[in-house]
């Protein structure tokens, strides 16, 4: 009498080789999701080898089921049903699917819940996203219009006076583009202390044409 | 109720992928559950048996529709349904199929009902069966030793995972992977025999 880890094997199964044992381990693995990728691949093509393995996945399954009461009846598979739907399915040309690398979700696996970046829900989320971005600048670019035009009205007719006044100040005039300025404390200090030179408004940001620029010329 | 352990999707998606022995697995694993969800619909023996072939054709074929937002058997469960749905509407319509076609012989018999009536699988045989196989495993599960009968009882009936069961009973993960299948091994060994009874194929 054999004992392995304190359990009697010699009295179940006195005729199995190591292989069958192997190969019913694999299969007791695999039902337990305990196999992916290669080692998966490998489990089904030893097992597909294996004349006995349908018989100990079926009767392996039928213990689960019993030992969880679930009041259904308990019957062994058919192997006759099987090789007729083989045959059938042989003829079947089944639209493959590219094997993603990321599992397949599905509540019965450990819990794991992973979802896919073209998960419906992201798409979903994309969708709404991409539409509020176009909004946006679709009201933006409407607000810019109409804000621009009275802006360059009133541009073109300081223009069109300050020429006829004088006509240095229509050349700086010219430069309306809106700018920031880059703070320096150092040189802010400086022009601070130095008013007299800088200008009163060297410390201002810079409005949208620099008129002060030329008038502070003139008055060196 | 405790989760039923599985490996549904890793098979689902091997299968998906063009792998037929992973889909014969599934076919193993479901094919009395679903004939017995089939024979609740249609009473003909021989139909069920059709019926049932043909959802898992036409799940196979559709497996690349499967998006694992459910079980793999909730998704089988559809087809089965509107399949023998399928088959009742087309066998009504079929002018060629006449009453007494669908009626069984004994129809003289004041019991008789129409082939297509609902009906319930269980039979006494069936039902014996099943009680003595729980029988069996209840009896082969308190002769294991302590440590397999508590790896086997946390994953079938609780349904735990290999790591969580190897926290509990600190141990490797291996160890849980070899008691689970000591386990498994020595009930089946028990039952094997009452299923070759039932069946009379010997595995």
């Amino acid at each position: 009498m054999k004992q392995l880890n304190g359990l009697n094997i010699t009295e179940t199964r006195p005729q199995r080789s190591d292989q069958c044992l192997q190969n019913s381990e694999l299969v007791s693995a695999l039902m337990d999701g305990a196999l992916d990728g290669d080692a998966l691949a490998r489990a089904l093509d030893v097992l597909a080898e294996d004349d006995s393995a349908d018989g100990t996945w079926d009767t392996y399954h039928l213990v689960g089921q019993a030992m969880r009461f679930e009041g259904e009846s308990l019957q062994a598979h058919d192997p006759a049903f099987v090789s007729r739907l083989r045959e059938k399915l042989a003829k079947e040309t089944p639209e493959l699917i590219v094997a993603s690398p990321l599992p397949i979700r599905a509540e019965g696996q450990f819990g794991l819940k992973k979802s896919a970046a073209n998960d419906p829900w992201w798409r979903r989320v994309a969708g709404l996203a991409s539409v509020a971005v176009v909004g946006v600048l679709a009201w933006q670019g409407m607000g810019w219009m109409g804000a621009s035009r009275p802006a360059e009205t009133t541009l073109a007719q300081q223009s069109v006076a300050s020429a006829q006044m004088d006509a240095p100040q229509a050349l700086v005039t010219a430069d309306g583009a809106a700018s920031v300025m880059i703070r320096d404390p150092q040189l802010d200090a400086l022009l601070a202390a130095h008013r007299q030179v800088g200008g009163a408004n060297a410390l201002q940001m810079p409005t949208g044409f620099l008129r002060n620029a030329t008038f502070n010329e003139d008055k060196r | 109720m405790p989760r039923e352990p599985d490996s549904d999707a890793l098979l689902v998606q091997r299968a998906a992928a063009g792998d037929q022995r992973a889909f014969e697995l599934l076919v193993i694993k479901y094919q009395r559950r679903v004939e017995r969800l089939i024979g609740r619909m249609v009473r003909d023996v021989d139909l069920v048996e059709d019926i049932a072939q043909e959802t898992f054709i036409r799940a196979y074929r559709a497996l690349h529709q499967f998006r694992g937002d459910a079980q793999f058997y909730t998704w089988l469960y559809r087809i089965a349904v509107n399949t023998a749905k399928k088959f009742l509407l087309e066998l009504k319509r079929d002018p060629t199929v006449s009453d007494s076609a669908l009626a069984s012989k004994d129809d003289d018999d004041e019991t008789f009902r129409p082939k297509n009536e609902p009906s319930t699988d269980e039979t006494p045989e069936s039902v014996l069966a099943a009680k003595e196989i729980g029988r069996a495993v209840s009896q082969a599960l308190s002769e294991l030793p302590d440590d397999l009968r508590q790896a086997i009882s946390l994953r079938e009936m609780d349904g735990l995972s290999y790591e969580d069961i190897a926290q509990l009973m600190a141990c490797p993960i291996g160890t849980v992977r070899s008691r689970i299948f000591r386990a498994r091994d020595a009930i089946s060994a028990k039952v094997r025999p009452l299923l070759e009874r039932q069946t009379g194929k010997r595995w």
